[in-house]
């Protein structure tokens, strides 16, 4: 069988994009009507949902600040093998523990003390850099439940195959198992949230992958970004709307 | 954040000293602490200890079927086990969470390193692990238990792991024809497994708002760090993972000089390695590298020399499985289903009725003077052990 081609001659990768370029984003916010957040975030093929609940009353444990709480699965059809989607695979717990501490720190949980905020992330198609589409949901799900944050997080991966380094990697590019890095930072500031780097690289290819994947993550932000403003905007309109109609009656 | 059971005074002393350039246990920012490798008398045990954390290790092997996908490969394996009797901390943990110890975060986060470090890179040839390709293959299984938690478990149980795969022996096998004879390890020497290179984890702590990080920190640090910051790198200065898990943002230009410490500490670290493997080989040519001796007491049971070879395997197997079950609380399924009771029934057993494993499914033809120690068939039913008749 020959060795499928990663990068054609033309410079293109298997999904016709550019090495630094990103996949199409949208998202959807508060889609949700019972959680405090949600978002719909799809990057390309990968689907994720995530919902933000809080805060809330702590029962169990007293403390001086807000907890946190952060449970990530992946849907049973999400990929082609089924035999994934258990939520307490190590895996799953790895990852939620990561995004659990990633959000500890930019979250002012002082502000809410005794109370706990619960994160809930479901992959819903897995195409890829499903950690990055994770934590970039949960940024846009806080956002939309009104907790509040130092900064945005954002997070893009980047790889490195055929002496190319590209960024946002899909699934055909994952599992090639090369040098791949996820990155997250702080969207103002550009200082390093979380990183995870997977199989080995040189000094040189992990000093590149984190350039390429920094630029991927202002990337990100601009989607990010203007996809809240305008659901902002449209909440501040309606809420005209609603406020005309009640002087009204 | 879980609560330490740390007063503020001994945090604030801690963070102080930390500003000052100094650390409580006397060292500099940049200074490790001593690692010392203690190889056991079995292959693949080993006890490691970073500073006051003590971290034991074993390496064993078994035969299972492969799966599907990859037929022609066999298969390492990690568990950790962070017990109570490690720290308070962890205690507290299990009160509030209410999970058992393969699910503790802790202890997953753990275990999702190594697979990566040690697993996803290669750095054990899995495919020499292959017996016959579709039927059966090696599996090595590293139980790790942390018995001492004193800071920076993750890089003990990285040291450890490394180690133990390093030290550890697998049986010989020879394939004729359909059958797979696995020698004892009295009959032919053992071999080592092939290790393509060795990955050293190096952790740090991030403190004051990611403006200090000083490498490997001591439990009393890590109750006042803000993050830490895990590098693995080998020899060949590659890094072979490289993880960040939220707490407090760092510049990324800091990493880089951080990269460079660490590779300076794993070259360090594996040099230390390959001197402590070296003195317990020349000092087992001296007092025998041969484990453990039979004792063929009874002169009417048939042991013929290749017997002898299963029984050490499976009685080092039970003495194993023993060990472990001293050394932690929690009951863990046992390695084999051989335990020390079926063992002396195992040998005490007359003539050809020989029990039959799951993992070493195992008889023996009497009639076959010169048949090899174990005569290994594919799995045909499932099932517990059935004599043979």
């Amino acid at each position: 069988m020959p060795r499928e081609e990663l990068i054609s001659p033309d410079g293109l990768r298997t999904d016709g994009r550019r090495p630094l370029e990103i996949r199409k984003v949208t998202c959807r916010m508060g889609i949700l009507p019972r959680a405090d957040g949600s978002c719909h975030l799809e990057m390309g093929n990968t689907i994720v949902l995530a919902t933000v609940y809080g805060p809330r009353e702590l029962s169990s444990r007293q403390s001086s600040c807000g907890i946190i709480r952060c449970e990530y699965s992946m849907a049973s059809f999400a990929s082609t093998d089924r035999r994934r989607g258990k939520r307490s695979d190590r895996n799953s717990v790895e990852m939620a523990s990561s995004i659990k501490k990633t959000f500890e720190n930019v979250l002012l949980t002082d502000l809410f003390p005794k109370s706990r905020v619960d994160i809930f992330i479901q992959v819903l198609q897995a195409d890829g850099s499903e950690r990055s589409a994770a934590i970039n949901a949960v940024t846009i799900a806080m956002v939309n439940a009104g907790i509040p944050m130092k900064d945005l997080i954002v997070s893009c991966s980047a790889g490195y195959m055929e002496n190319t380094t590209v960024m946002d990697l899909n699934h055909v590019e994952m599992i090639t198992r090369g040098p791949q890095l996820t990155l997250a930072i702080y969207a103002s500031t550009e200082r390093m949230a979380t990183a995870h780097l997977e199989s080995k690289a040189s000094f040189e290819i992990f000093e590149n992958l984190i350039a390429i994947a920094k630029k991927g993550c202002l990337q990100m932000f601009d989607v990010m970004h203007s996809s809240i403003e305008r659901y902002s905007l449209n909440l501040i309109a309606s809420r005209d709307h609603i406020a005309t109609f009640g002087s009204r009656a | 954040m879980r609560d330490e059971p740390l007063s503020l005074l001994e945090k604030n002393f801690a963070l102080e000293a930390l500003q000052a350039g100094i650390r409580v246990d006397g060292r500099k920012i940049d200074e490790a602490r001593l690692v010392n490798f203690e190889f056991g008398s079995q292959y693949g045990t080993v006890t490691v200890r970073l500073g006051k954390t003590k971290v034991f290790s074993s390496a064993i092997a078994e035969v299972v079927e492969p799966t599907i996908d990859r037929p022609a490969e066999g298969f390492v394996t990690f568990s950790v086990d962070l017990s109570p009797m490690a720290s308070e901390n962890l205690m507290l943990e299990y009160l509030y969470s209410g999970r058992t110890s393969s699910t503790l975060e802790e202890a997953a986060e753990i275990v999702r390193f190594l697979q990566q470090i040690i697993r996803e890179n290669q750095a054990i040839d899995t495919e020499t692990l292959c017996i016959v390709a579709g039927v059966q293959v090696w599996a090595i299984r590293v139980d790790i238990h942390v018995l001492d938690h004193c800071g920076n478990v993750l890089d003990a149980c990285c040291m450890a792991a490394v180690a133990s795969l390093l030290h550890m022996r697998k049986p010989v096998v020879t394939v004729v024809g359909k059958d797979v004879f696995i020698h004892g390890i009295d009959e032919r020497e053992p071999v080592p497994l092939t290790v393509h290179h060795l990955p050293i984890s190096v952790s740090f702590g991030i403190f004051l708002d990611g403006d200090l990080i000083a490498i490997d920190p001591s439990i009393q640090e890590e109750s006042v760090m803000e993050g830490t910051l895990s590098i693995a790198v080998n020899a060949h200065k590659e890094i072979c993972a490289f993880r960040k898990a939220g707490g407090a943002s760092i510049e990324t230009s800091l990493i880089f000089k951080n990269a460079s410490y660490a590779y300076l500490r794993a070259t360090e670290v594996t040099v230390q390695l390959e001197k402590a493997l070296k003195d317990t080989y020349s000092r087992n040519a001296v007092a025998s590298v041969k484990p453990l001796q039979v004792e063929t007491t009874k002169k009417s049971f048939p042991l013929n020399e290749q017997v002898q070879g299963v029984t050490t395997v499976w009685k080092q197997v039970a003495k194993q499985s023993a060990l472990e079950d001293k050394e932690k609380t929690v009951d863990q399924p046992n390695i084999t289903s051989v335990t020390n009771a079926e063992m002396e029934i195992f040998i005490d057993d007359s003539e050809e009725s020989y029990t039959k494993s799951d993992e070493l499914s195992a008889s023996t033809d009497s009639d076959e003077e010169t048949a090899p120690a174990v005569i290994a068939r594919p799995r045909g039913g499932k099932g517990r052990p059935k004599s043979k008749k």
